[in-house]
């Protein structure tokens, strides 16, 4: 009898437990302010935040052709909402009084910092991405070339939101210039306290606001922005951590014969540092790159193995000239991208510690040696040009 | 009279313990703090760990069949062996409460954030107590499922990490100071691997009595196998910022993604957690309802899981202020504190026998 | 909870007066006097007018009597080979002594039935006449004379309507006991095939026979089988179904832990493993102990099609039984709980499709659930050509208008759909299926995912904890059995499964020659040169 009404004491305070309280955590989808894309911008002291909020009402009715059906009805894929806070939270909160909607950031794809912002210091706007469970660590960091806020106005064109455009340049333009980069990794290349790295730098080109990604990327330190480097010294990077896997080399031919295009699919590369007998450190970078040949201007007579090694000569001739100005970029900005400070504690720890306070000033002394391996084995349908003589 | 009359195999055992040696470090990640010389540490905290449970094999052939709580009071008569059953059965509980809340905070941080801790938690303990209801054979059979699929599921996450595997987060090797290095193995040896003292409750019902040495050391073994891979992993993806993240292991999973397709995998690592959880406060609350049950002579040691477990659940619920508290508790203070119960205890019980020559006893029975 | 009820019930029947026991069997002799007798037998029978009881001479002086009930016997039968030969003895055939002579003369020359048998109690003659026998009372005699010739109607061996199978033999079990004995007997022909005949239910007095090898079986699975069966003390058993829940071992469960079957292969296929079959008169299906779960994954005709296949199948089969049970579940901890887990686009498209549903996600699937049910069972029950009707109201009315007119987001009909289909493939847990499903729904909307695993560590531990007959439910899983996966992860092919089922434990493990795989007889040549 005693161990009945135990049982049923236990029993109701289990169904007051879990009728009586309710679903904490429960948020249906259509409570649900779904944020597809966030601009981090600082204007003074305070975090400006744009949220690119997904509209599922104005997907709904044109479900088979994308969101070019919105003429007639006018309802729009996304909205954009706009708010301000001392912190990032602080913003969030603040963005609840103008959507009806709980914020929910799992979906978002790709958070945009404004330049002011990667100037003063990225990490204040991104902690908070950080910290909350919510936003997805593999989601992609770009930098504004002004104002984040403007980058996330635009209609995409075949896209429901600009932000998943964004997104899917950024994925494919990473196989040849984007020196893309996650959150997981922005965090990741922070801690490094000598090193730097690249967060590619996306612009508004044209009046109809055509959201533009080609591979310039501003140079970071820590977390401050540093200076800025054009697409072929970010893929001068991208080369020596045998990044690439599908980018065009464009090199010349001697006396005048024209251009040759190769499409390069694989690469490997490594970077060695040794050190001298006067304990200077020297680079030495290995690269090694296959490809096809997929167009060629002039009149060059392909079919012998001279003709080929020619050309193979002068593609890594090209790739080494955007290694070297990669390197001329790191030097001149004082900025370790390449975390040549990295290797050399991995594989020489004491040497590092030596030289760690003065990194600055040993960096840009250090010289490279740069060697390119290529291989062609396709060179297209065509053997002989036909004007060739 | 008996209080257990099941009877356990040594391959579910051996499974079990790696279960339970693997339980919190999946989700806890200790010795992150010596970047990437953790693995390192790990493997010495093993090594040490191995030379420490002798002692627990050395006392269990001694008294065959017997439980820790039984063997006390054989050497050191009802009183003073009460008292030192009592330290055992308090470290056991306490363990218990800790491993609760580890697991359980993680799924309020990470699952369900704003459902208040009390339900969580007892939702939590409900199936350990009807595990431990069942007895100790359906908690092994139960509990070696969970441990193949924790295995399967490990097997997985290796491989779909293996594209953000940098071999290079390796280097410099063995950089750590050496005193630096030995306290963390010291710690590493505490946490997790010689948790495993609560088996002194468990293995007497071992059906092979001869096994039990294999049994424990096949288990620590296999069991510091899948934690130090687990450290390793966690060093070749994070490299050293894994000590920048609460939930290292976790962080670890959510990063894979592969082609935009398989990704969001962290579903199955808090599913794991939860389920390995599970099962290490199962043990701990049979051992300890076991313990209570042979200390007090009681008939049946089933009416005290409930009353066990949900103190459990409320002491694990004032454990700590916070959360960092609870980081603090594991990694600097824990270790010295598990010590004098998960290897003193065992050892002055063997002194004891071993003055007293007590074995010769259990021949004249 | 159930163990509650139980208490208060047995509180209740103390309470109560206990019932009048029913009349028990008690040994009441034949005297041998003929009108004593029958005064007896009809004072115990009453007057029903199916008994009938057929007086007469034989020769001249010696009064008889053939008692049987009309449409248990073969009418023209007992005319011709009971009534035909006692009617038409001559004086000088008959030794004219009454008594023993004539009783042992009539047994042994002249009654042309091969199915005869002595008895000396009245009450077992009136029980054995109830059951189908025709029994002869002879004046002088303290013993009758029973025959069968049972001649009901019964219905003819067809295809099961479960249990369907593309390949294999089409017959199934009937109401007849005796047909269902002599179909396992045409299945398996080694003498080892033993029956045990018991009767069960003291108004009923319903015969049940278990069925196993002699020699493969174990002998104390046959004694716990028959000490459980003899437990039953209850007035009626119609159907194998109250067998069941007087035998199996955890009665609050809402696992099975006794199996069944209409289909004589797979009873003698379950017997061969070492298993025993009780086979309930009255009833088309056969109970066969112990039972695991993964046999409710096992279907005929995994045996008859290439071992790829079905091994594939099965797979379906485990995978549409966690669809049946998780589904609607996960659907609601995803899409309310979880959205973080869905893919980008799935999650837009399905924000976009349950917009402005009113009800939360947790109530449509538990609304769709319920309908689901309904029609389920309304289809079930009624006469075919109804039931279609049911299904096109169901689906056109239900399923499109509810979606059209925004009621019921269109993913949760999918959803639902997906469940009851998954649901049919595995039709041996049907009812956990439905049962679990519903309790998942509702800790999912309440807790999520958190809730859901918890469900499921308790339901696992639960079946981890039950046993069948001696045997562990989940038996080569867990505890494992390595040989035994043989038949569970995939299905080896015939001449591989060397083993009967180990988990099983039963005598005689093996049950064929190791070295069967089939092959051109060349290469087996060589390679034993």
């Amino acid at each position: 009898m005693n161990r009945n009404r135990l049982i049923l004491i236990f029993g109701y305070f289990l169904l007051n437990l879990v009728f009586g309280t309710g679903c904490w955590d429960s948020r249906e989808l259509d409570e649900l302010a779904i944020i597809s894309g966030i601009g981090v911008d600082k204007e003074g002291d305070k975090f400006n935040l744009s949220f690119q909020i997904i509209n599922p009402t104005g997907l709904k009715g044109g479900e088979g052709g994308g969101n070019q059906g919105s003429g007639g009805g006018g309802t729009e894929t996304f909205v954009v909402a706009q708010s301000t806070g001392r912190t990032i939270f602080d913003a969030v909160e603040n963005v609840r009084n103008q959507i009806e909607r709980i914020p929910f950031f799992s979906h978002n794809e790709v958070i945009v910092l404004g330049r002011q912002l990667a100037e003063e210091g990225i990490y204040p706007g991104v902690d908070f991405f950080l910290r909350s469970p919510q936003p997805r660590p593999t989601q992609w960091v770009l930098i504004g070339s002004e104002k984040a806020g403007d980058i996330l106005r635009p209609k995409a064109e075949m896209e429901d939101t600009s932000a998943r455009a964004l997104k899917l340049l950024v994925d494919f333009g990473r196989q040849s210039w984007v020196p893309a980069i996650n959150l997981e990794e922005v965090n990741a290349a922070m801690t490094q306290k000598r090193g730097a790295y690249l967060i590619p730098i996306v612009r508004v080109q044209g009046d109809k606001g055509k959201l533009f990604l080609d591979g310039s990327a501003a140079v970071m330190k820590r977390d401050k922005m540093v200076g800025e480097v054009n697409p072929g010294e970010s893929r001068g990077l991208k080369w020596m951590k045998g990044e690439i896997r599908n980018a065009v080399v464009v090199s010349e031919l001697p006396n005048q014969q024209g251009l040759v295009s190769t499409r390069i699919f694989l690469n490997r590369g490594s970077i060695k540092v040794n050190l001298t007998p006067e304990g200077i450190p020297r680079v030495n970078v290995y690269v090694y790159v296959e490809g096809e040949i997929e167009d060629m201007s002039g009149k060059f007579n392909l079919t012998s193995t001279p003709g080929m090694d020619l050309v193979k000569k002068q593609v890594a001739l090209a790739i080494k000239k955007e290694i070297q100005s990669a390197f001329q970029k790191a030097r001149s900005l004082n900025a370790d991208f390449i975390n040549i400070g990295r290797i050399l504690y991995q594989n020489h720890p004491q040497v590092w510690e030596d030289m760690e306070h003065k990194w600055d000033e040993i960096f840009p002394e250090i010289r490279a040696h740069v060697t390119v391996g290529v291989s062609i084995w396709r060179v297209g349908e065509v053997s002989k040009p036909a004007i060739s003589e | 009279m008996k209080l257990e009359k099941g009877r356990i195999g040594l391959k579910g055992t051996v499974l079990i313990m790696i279960g339970y040696i693997y339980g919190s470090t999946a989700i806890l990640s200790p010795g992150v703090g010596v970047g990437q010389d953790a693995w390192v540490a790990q493997t010495i905290g093993l090594g040490l760990a191995l030379i420490v449970v002798w002692v627990n094999t050395l006392l269990l052939a001694r008294f065959p069949g017997q439980t820790f709580i039984e063997i006390n009071e054989r050497v050191f008569g009802p009183y003073a062996g009460k008292f030192i059953s009592l330290l055992f059965l308090w470290y056991i509980f306490h363990l218990g409460s800790i491993v609760l809340i580890d697991h359980l905070d993680f799924v309020r941080l990470m699952i369900i954030p704003l459902t208040p801790a009390e339900v969580v938690v007892f939702l939590g303990i409900l199936p350990c107590i009807y595990a431990a209801y069942k007895g100790l054979e359906v908690i092994v059979r139960t509990g070696q499922v969970l441990v193949v699929f924790t295995l399967l599921y490990f097997g997985l996450i290796t491989l779909f990490q293996v594209q953000s595997y940098d071999f290079a987060n390796f280097k410099p090797f063995l950089v750590t100071p050496f005193p630096k290095l030995a306290w963390a193995g010291l710690t590493a040896a505490s946490f997790p691997y010689l948790e495993t003292v609560v088996f002194l409750m468990i293995l007497p019902f071992l059906n092979q009595q001869n096994k039990v040495r294999v049994a424990v050391y096949l288990g620590l073994f296999f069991g510091g196998l899948v934690v130090i891979w687990s450290i390793m992993r966690l060093i070749l993806v994070l490299g050293d910022t894994a000590v920048n993240y609460v939930y290292p292991s976790y962080y670890a999973v959510r990063i894979i993604n592969i082609a935009e397709l398989l990704n969001r995998f962290e579903i199955l690592a808090a599913m794991n957690y939860i389920m390995i959880g599970f099962l290490k406060v199962t043990v701990l609350l049979y051992a300890a309802g076991l313990g209570w049950a042979q200390l007090c002579k009681c008939q049946d040691y089933r009416p005290l899981l409930l009353p066990l477990g949900a103190l459990m659940a409320l002491v694990s619920l004032n454990n700590f202020e916070h959360v960092v508290g609870n980081f603090e508790f594991t990694t600097q203070v824990y270790s010295i504190y598990a010590l004098p119960f998960s290897a003193g205890l065992p050892f002055l019980v063997l002194v004891g026998a071993w003055v007293r020559g007590l074995p010769g006893k259990v021949k004249n029975k | 909870m159930f163990s509650l009820l139980f208490k208060k019930l047995k509180f209740l029947q103390s309470l109560i007066s206990k019932p009048e026991a029913p009349s028990s069997p008690r040994e009441d002799p034949l005297t041998g006097n003929l009108v004593k007798d029958l005064a007896a037998f009809r004072k115990q029978v009453g007057d029903s007018p199916d008994i009938v009881v057929r007086e007469f001479n034989i020769s001249h002086n010696i009064s008889a009597a053939v008692i049987f009930i009309d449409g248990l016997v073969l009418d023209p039968l007992v005319n011709q080979h009971i009534m035909h030969p006692l009617t038409q003895l001559n004086e000088h055939d008959v030794v004219y002594k009454k008594g023993r002579d004539l009783f042992d003369s009539l047994k042994n020359k002249l009654l042309p039935v091969g199915s005869i048998r002595e008895e000396s109690s009245l009450t077992k003659t009136i029980e054995r006449v109830f059951t189908g026998a025709t029994a002869i009372l002879i004046d002088g005699s303290k013993k009758a004379i029973l025959t069968y010739i049972p001649g009901w109607e019964r219905r003819s061996i067809s295809e099961p309507d479960s249990e369907i199978v593309v390949k294999g033999p089409r017959e199934g079990f009937v109401e007849t006991l005796r047909t269902n004995t002599a179909l396992l007997r045409r299945k398996i022909g080694h003498p080892g095939l033993t029956f045990e005949t018991l009767v069960i239910g003291q108004r009923t007095r319903t015969e049940v026979t278990i069925a196993y090898l002699n020699g493969v079986a174990h002998p104390k699975l046959v004694q716990e089988v028959k000490r459980r069966l003899e437990r039953i003390k209850t007035d009626g058993i119609l159907n194998a179904g109250y067998i069941e829940q007087y035998i199996e071992d955890a009665p609050f469960s809402p696992f099975m832990t006794v199996g069944y079957t209409e289909r004589p292969d797979v009873a003698a296929a379950r017997i061969l493993e070492g298993r025993v079959a009780i086979l309930t008169e009255g009833t088309p299906v056969v109970n066969t102990v112990p039972f695991l779960f993964v046999e409710s994954f096992q279907s005929p005709d995994d045996y008859t099609f290439r071992p790829y296949f079905t091994t594939l199948t099965r797979w379906f089969r485990y995978i549409a039984f966690a669809g049946s049970v998780l589904s609607p579940g996960m659907f609601v901890a995803l899409t309310t709980f979880h959205q973080e887990l869905l893919p980008t686009p799935l999650l837009i498209s399905m924000a976009a499709a349950m917009e402005g549903t009113p009800l939360p996600a947790v109530g449509e699937a538990l609304v769709m659930g319920l309908i689901f049910e309904i029609l389920r069972e309304a289809g079930i029950r009624l006469p075919k050509a109804v039931g279609q009707a049911v299904s096109i109201v169901g689906a056109l009315v239900i399923g499109e208008a509810a979606v059209q007119a925004g009621f019921i987001g269109a993913p949760v009909v999918i959803v639902v759909a997906f469940t009851a289909i998954s649901s049919f493939a595995v039709p041996k847990q049907f009812d956990v299926g439905a049962l679990l499903r519903v309790v998942i729904t509702i800790l999912a909307g309440l807790f999520g995912l958190y809730g859901i695993l918890i469900f499921l560590i308790i339901t696992f531990t639960h079946l981890v904890s039950l046993r069948s007959f001696g045997i562990p439910y989940l038996s080569p899983i867990s505890p494992l059995m390595p040989k035994d996966l043989k038949d569970v992860l995939v299905r080896a092919p015939a001449w591989a499964m060397v083993t009967r089922p180990e988990s099983l434990d039963i005598s005689d493990p093996v049950r064929q020659e190791f070295d069967l795989m089939p092959g051109p007889e060349n290469d087996k040549k060589n390679q034993k040169n």
